[in-house]
């Protein structure tokens, strides 16, 4: 049981790990390789270098010599180089966007599994195909590593297709919980969007939504500092378009002047509240804007 | 003994101004912005947050629904008129049907009458007006287009009562924008009034005589102003991104709301530069995902020039119009006001100087002018002192329905009340026994094209051939603006009459609601600064609890001591979290206060395990 619960949180892992939070893909493969200390799929995946290639550069440009560091690389964690301020994880939308839209997956062009509902069924099903599994081309060694993986664990799936969407929702809602219990809020709430998505009439699965999604808000608010503060920014114009941002962002960084607060902001800004303050949250934790 | 403080206000279709007089001199009051102007918009944010001027004007494209603007094109108006019918295309906001004939809108779930949309616009410059003067301030006039008529006019003041002010007057804005000149004082003859603003197009023609300020010639167009100068830059701006991205920025309502500003601020600026960049960074995201692409752009004055000269030669045709209408020669005019942000446009100024071949009034800032005017008239209404004579005059004409579906008018526009006028009609109809007054408001002689203020029904009139019962119709207007008709059968002094008081669309009934309500929303006020305080304060402590859970967690080195305190602190996050979301203020503290005996409950533990010096 708990070698097939391992199993489970690898799978999640690895999910993770293509959306780009390789944080909370190494919590759950730590936590699958306590459950299953024999588990090699966890090991491997957890010694893998989580490296990165070199970040895209908006619109083809080189930034300018002189152009600060921050304006250079500012959104790319070390951990996830492709990954923009902004779009790719929509939490307040991504739960009502159709499919094609949505954040949490590859970019539709390139998208290898388009028949299936889970990025990892079929790969768990069928032995890992390195090409059709290159979903982000050079950018996405997670999926390298699940291409070179040796000997791919089978999962004993059930063939009934409802059974094996009920078994996925599970997983992921069992892995959600693993990393609420790790207080990774964000990583949790990947999983829970991808569980909705999969069973969006669930009634627990939209609880431990909006649990989490107040608990995510608690936390970005708190980053943010008070929400009557003015924020503002710090950047030039012209360092402004090296950013790694997405028009979100930028939507949000356009209405930065000096004379709205916080709370103001997330009045103007169109967007969900939780949406809102990630994107201020990332803005600030990367030096674009000071609050207060 | 301290002067009253009174303010005047321009209320306007796009924005706002108040106005003071300090020291015998009008100033401009800044809004809490230190802003002059305030943007004429009302929102209900997503949140349930209202929203008034700047602030809503800036999420207008984001939240169309949930933004009302432009109200004063609706005010007092009849849903069923023709010209309400007309706007409705216009407008991306929900509008209905009241239940007498008048307009609601739909704000934050709710419908909500005009007069109470203006009201927020109107008590937004009332907070700013008290700021300014450290005084609560309940007296104002306002100002209103000159071819308002009794309804809109009443709506107005029903907005001002609403907003908590007392309205002293309301005015014409060419006189008050005349007022503002000192015209009162020192011009005699006729003067132009060109208003150009964000949302409208009016051009006045006042004849001044001994302080007595009368509306020789009136017209203008509703739908001409700033913003369809914006829209042409935007146009220019979307069709070039289009050309080279091959994407269409106007339907992604982020892009468009940035776009719709960069316009704005650009076509300003270009009134005293040659070029300006529009940058807009991250405009879009491209369908298949990518790098979100910049729009930039730079434009020029010329450009701009290109762009709008129909516009810009349309407010010149209008000016010929209505000045050949009233049989005024450009050449007569004394002087030439320039009113609204968009006459600051050189090629504007280079049309209107080459059209009434003068230099138009300098001065005033044309933004401002109309506010200044309104509070030269409250400060005079309230100082004896400085009174300058104005005198009310009815803002349009007075008649009924005749024969054939037209409208006789008996009490021509820009007469000074009071005033009575009397005149014979006769039956339309052989053996006609009853006749129907329409009392009717307008300068249209189709008599369903002008506003039907009331009717009533002569009856008994003997059986005769048509043209031979003489009905005599007399019309009279007191000073307080209130209108009598009476109909009266010269052959059997048989009479019947009516007494027509103008309504903005809401009954008095209504009104009062909306007042009582009001009461109450006062009354509820300190509660609601409470509870924000009291959420914060939970808040507060909610993030002190979470600070310190995983401190608890490693000082508990996997034992299980200590974690029943644990379990009630993640207990009380998720209760606190709950709680935040109700109205419950004692709910609030209690969680405030058990999450406050954790923190010191954790606190305590810590200091009791960390060695001393750590």
């Amino acid at each position: 049981m708990t070698a097939h619960r391992a199993r489970k949180l690898v799978e999640a892992g690895v999910w993770l790990r293509i959306s780009g939070d390789h944080e909370g893909a190494r919590r759950l493969f730590e936590q699958a390789l306590l459950l299953d200390p024999t588990n090699v799929r966890a090991r491997q995946l957890l010694e893998a270098p989580a490296s990165a290639p070199l970040p895209q550069q908006p619109i083809g440009r080189t930034p300018p010599e002189g152009t600060p560091a921050a304006a250079r690389n500012p959104f790319v964690r070390g951990e996830s180089p492709s990954r923009s301020i902004g779009l790719d994880v929509d939490w307040g939308l991504a739960a009502i966007l159709p499919e094609s839209q949505s954040a949490l997956r590859a970019p539709k062009q390139e998208d290898p599994l388009p028949e299936s509902e889970s990025a990892w069924d079929q790969r768990s099903t069928t032995a890992p195909d390195v090409g059709a599994l290159d979903v982000h081309p050079g950018t996405a060694p997670a999926l390298d590593l699940v291409s070179t993986d040796p000997q791919p664990q089978p999962t004993l799936l059930p063939t009934d297709p409802l059974e094996a969407r009920e078994t996925e929702v599970q997983s992921l809602l069992q892995a959600a919980q693993d990393l609420i219990g790790l207080d990774d809020q964000s990583g949790a709430m990947e999983l829970i969007l991808r569980a909705q998505r999969i069973a969006p009439d669930r009634p627990e699965i939209r609880q431990l939504r909006e649990q989490t999604e107040a608990k995510l808000l608690g936390m970005l608010e708190s980053k943010l500092g008070g929400l009557d503060a003015m924020p503002r920014v710090l950047l030039k114009q012209d360092e402004i378009i090296w950013l790694n941002l997405d028009h979100r962002a930028g939507f949000v960084l356009a209405q930065i002047d000096g004379t709205l607060t916080l709370e103001d902001l997330f009045a103007v800004s169109g967007m969900s509240r939780l949406d809102t303050a990630r994107i201020l949250t990332e803005l600030k934790e990367q030096g674009v804007i000071s609050v207060g | 003994m301290a002067r009253e403080t009174v303010i005047g206000i321009d209320l306007g279709t796009t924005n706002s101004v108040v106005a003071t007089v300090q020291s015998d001199q009008p100033v401009v009051i800044k809004n809490r912005l230190g802003q002059n102007l305030t943007p004429s918009v009302v929102a209900v944010a997503k949140s349930g947050k209202q929203l008034v001027g700047q602030i809503a004007k800036r999420q207008a494209v984001t939240n169309p629904d949930g933004t009302i603007y432009a109200a004063k094109r609706l005010i007092g108006r009849k849903f069923s008129s023709e010209r309400v019918q007309q706007l409705l295309k216009t407008l991306s906001y929900s509008v209905s049907c009241g239940e007498h004939d008048d307009i609601r809108v739909q704000l934050g779930g709710k419908m909500t009458s005009l007069p109470e949309i203006s009201a927020a616009v109107l008590r937004e410059l009332k907070l700013d007006a008290e700021a300014y003067f450290g005084q609560p301030v309940s007296k104002a006039v306002i100002t209103v287009p000159a071819y308002f008529n009794d309804g809109q006019r009443q709506a107005t003041k029903d907005a001002g009562a609403i907003a908590g002010l007392e309205v002293l007057r309301i005015i014409n804005e060419p006189t008050a924008a005349a007022l503002a000149y000192g015209f009162g004082k020192n011009v005699s003859g006729k003067v132009a009034i060109f208003d150009l603003g964000g949302g409208t197009f009016d051009i006045s023609v006042l004849e001044i005589n001994k302080g007595v300020f009368d509306v020789a010639a009136v017209g203008g167009d509703t739908l001409l102003g700033g913003e369809d100068f914006d829209n042409r830059v935007i146009e220019a701006l979307v069709f070039g991104f289009a050309k080279e991205h091959g994407i269409d920025l106007r339907k992604d309502r982020m892009a468009l709301q940035r776009l719709k500003d960069a316009a704005e601020k650009a076509k300003i600026e270009l009134s005293t530069v040659n070029e300006t960049q529009v940058n807009l960074p991250f405009i879009c995201t491209p369908p298949g995902g990518g790098s979100a692409l910049h729009l930039q752009r730079s434009l020029t004055r010329e450009k701009l020039e290109e762009l709008t000269e129909d516009l810009c030669e349309r407010t010149i045709s209008i000016c010929e119009q209505i000045l050949a209408e009233a049989k005024v020669r450009p050449d007569e005019l004394k002087e030439v006001i320039l009113v609204g942000g968009m006459t600051r446009m050189p090629r504007i100024m280079a049309k209107v100087k080459k059209y009434f071949r003068r230099e138009p009034c300098k001065g005033v800032h044309p933004e401002e002018v109309v506010a200044l005017g309104a509070a030269v008239q409250a400060n005079a209404l309230t100082h004896e002192e400085s009174r300058v004579l104005l005198l009310d005059v009815t803002p349009q004409s007075l008649g009924v329905a005749i024969a054939g579906g037209y409208a006789r008018a008996l009490i021509p526009k820009n007469t000074t009340v009071p005033t009575s006028t009397t005149e014979i009609f006769t039956t339309s109809k052989d053996c006609q026994t009853t006749v129907k007054i329409m009392v009717l408001q307008g300068e249209s002689e189709i008599a369903r094209e002008n506003e039907l203020l009331g009717e009533f029904v002569l009856s008994g009139l003997r059986d005769a051939l048509r043209g031979e019962v003489e009905i005599e119709v007399t019309f009279d207007i007191n000073s307080e603006g209130i209108v009598s008709a009476s109909a009266k059968d010269k052959e059997t002094g048989m009479q019947q009459s009516i007494t027509v008081t103008a309504s903005g669309g809401l009954t008095r009934e209504e009104l009062n609601q909306i007042l009582e309500d009001q009461g109450d929303q006062l009354l509820d006020q300190p509660e609601q600064e409470e509870l924000a305080e009291r959420r914060r304060d939970l808040r507060d402590v909610m993030r002190e609890v979470r600070g310190l859970l995983p401190k608890i967690q490693a000082a508990m080195d996997g034992s299980d001591f200590g974690i029943e305190a644990l379990k009630r602190g993640e207990q009380g996050i998720t209760e606190g979290e709950k709680v935040l979301k109700s109205k419950s203020i004692s709910a609030i503290v209690s969680s405030t206060d058990q999450l406050t005996r954790t923190v010191n409950l954790f606190k305590g533990w810590l200091q009791k395990i960390s060695p001393p010096d750590s």
